[in-house]
């Protein structure tokens, strides 16, 4: 189907399910979860490397022709953002990046307005840039007048699992982008991404929910499922809901009605 | 610790150095370098730069990696 796939930053994907890779228990189950998930946009973070340690490298599990989006977490300001993205290009894996501007540690709301001065500079310098933000429709506006090349509107906090309490501004949202919409932190079952995917957003993504699951493999299936099933759902036209009821069988050649000749 | 050795700070840590390039302190210190970004007193350097940059007393060295993340 051709209208289903997914261009962002001038490439095309046929997933719609981005999967974040912290928080699992192992590197080799995080990689069976991406295969698992056919996700083709899976996230990373920059950190300090220890030295010292013959650590296994993330890289090495994750599977090939997958594109990596290092997100800009631990950045407090534009600036660290910014920073921070340059380093994740730097390593040579593309231009593709998430910002993610986090001063408040409770309830790690992004910072929106240091997010869309990142976004400026970012896009500016030719990266693929994919804000995380507080679901504001006026700001998706300026991110895209930025250069955003997709917006990540938040369902509900970080590893929460509460799913889509910002149904109704997504929904704003949704309307209004001409950029793709990726909900975002918060997804924590299969029903919540169909929801969001129900709504028309154009793809999720999901971390804490698949990795910190009992089967985290099972768990990347089933969401991957969920975010198909609910697209071709969409693209197949459903009828709308309807408050009295309209038989599915016909109501004609019943046993009790009399012929009359 | 003697006269020779540089101080620097190695990813927020002061320490002690012997003169050598970038490449020189990667490999002594066993940083899986193929893998790794350095920023030098903020401003990152090319992998290709690396053998040629000395390290001077007082240099800010940052080596950064990806690692799982949402």
């Amino acid at each position: 189907m051709e209208d289903n796939l997914l261009v962002i930053g001038g490439r095309a994907f046929h997933s719609r399910f981005f999967l974040g890779t912290g928080k699992f228990a192992s590197l080799s189950t995080m990689r069976e979860a991406i295969v698992a998930s056919g996700s083709e946009i899976v996230t990373v973070a920059v950190r300090r490397m220890n030295p010292g340690t013959r650590e296994t490298d993330i890289l090495d599990f994750i599977p090939e022709g997958v594109t990596l989006m290092p997100n800009t977490s631990g950045a407090r300001t534009a600036e660290e953002a910014v920073r921070i993205a340059r380093m994740a290009r730097a390593a040579g894996c593309g231009d593709f990046v998430k910002i993610e501007v986090i001063t408040d540690m409770v309830y790690l709301m992004p910072d929106n307005t240091a997010t869309l001065a990142a976004t400026r500079i970012l896009a500016a310098e030719g990266f693929v840039v994919l804000p995380y933000i507080q679901p504001d429709p006026v700001l998706c506006r300026s991110l895209e007048d930025a250069g955003a090349a997709a917006v990540m509107p938040l369902g509900s906090p970080i590893g929460t699992n509460q799913g889509l309490l910002t149904r109704d501004l997504i929904a704003l949202i949704i309307d209004q982008a001409s950029v793709p919409v990726v909900v975002d932190a918060g997804i924590g079952r299969p029903s919540h991404a169909a929801e969001a995917m129900e709504m028309g957003a154009d793809a999720v993504l999901v971390n804490t929910a698949v990795a910190t699951a009992l089967n985290p493999v099972a768990a990347a299936r089933s969401f991957a499922l969920a975010v198909e099933a609910a697209r071709l759902g969409l693209l197949a036209g459903l009828g709308p809901q309807r408050h009295t009821a309209e038989a599915s069988s016909p109501l004609t050649g019943f046993l009790h009605q009399v012929e009359r000749a | 610790m003697t006269n020779s050795m540089l101080m620097i700070r190695l990813n927020g840590e002061e320490v002690a150095i012997e003169p050598g390039t970038v490449t020189d302190l990667l490999k002594r210190k066993g940083y899986r370098i193929e893998r790794a970004v350095v920023e030098l007193n903020t401003l990152l350097i090319s992998r290709e730069a690396w053998s040629r940059t000395e390290l001077k007393s007082g240099d800010c060295l940052e080596v950064v990696g990806f690692v799982g993340g949402g």
